[in-house]
């Protein structure tokens, strides 16, 4: 997950990072 | 799509790297909005992205879904059984051999495998490390998995237009990014 109060960033974060929802669910694949 | 990551997962040697993989598998692993995409729906996107019924001829590269709880368990084995029962379907009757496991613990890849076209588009991916401290974080970043997305090919240009302002790119990183994504005309 981003840390936004840790940051050091020199330009802004993405506002969409910032909207990310924070209840997501987890989906893992492999394609061969 | 929240996130993106590529690892290894599925064995049990621990903290495995490219070179030295041990059992596991390379993997994708994503997080998502489910009510904005379901499992299905990534189901059927994962089932059109592979060739099912080719043989698993190598732990590293063998196809997988690892299910994370028992209704991703029953989703991913109901859609299983669909594609070989479609009779109007590439896949009627033949074996499929991509198997369901299982998820374990998922290790992350090295930092090169991330967003791998993104990292190989130099102007805009200038501007990600510019914007991101670490790489846990351009790896953990909703813009750059989108970005990564757009620059090979996916998205469409409305979707583009829609969200380009949120990706934290300056004007000439946006100016570029439409170059880039006009170029496979969608």
């Amino acid at each position: 997950m981003l840390n936004t109060d840790q940051h050091t960033y020199t330009a802004a974060i993405p506002t969409i990072d910032l909207a990310a929802p924070t209840k997501v669910e987890t989906a893992t694949f492999a394609l061969g | 799509m929240v996130r993106t990551r590529v690892g290894y997962t599925g064995g049990k040697k621990l903290n495995p790297t490219y070179y030295s993989l041990g059992d596991h598998t390379e993997t994708l692993q994503i997080d998502y909005d489910p009510t904005v995409i379901t499992y299905d729906e990534l189901l059927a996107i994962f089932w059109s992205s592979h060739n099912p019924t080719r043989r698993t001829w190598s732990q590293q590269y063998k196809a997988a879904i690892f299910v994370h709880n028992e209704r991703q368990q029953r989703q991913a084995e109901r859609s299983k059984s669909a594609i070989s029962e479609e009779k109007t379907g590439r896949f009627f009757n033949r074996k499929i051999h991509t198997e369901i496991i299982p998820a374990s613990t998922f290790y992350l890849a090295e930092n090169y495998h991330h967003k791998y076209l993104l990292q190989h588009s130099p102007q805009i991916w200038a501007e990600i490390r510019e914007i991101y401290g670490k790489p846990s974080d351009w790896i953990n970043s909703t813009a750059a998995a989108r970005l990564n997305g757009y620059v090979g090919g996916y998205g469409t240009l409305s979707q583009l237009e829609e969200e380009i302002k949120a990706l934290g790119l300056s004007a000439a990183g946006q100016k570029q990014l439409w170059k880039l994504v006009r170029r496979f005309g969608k």
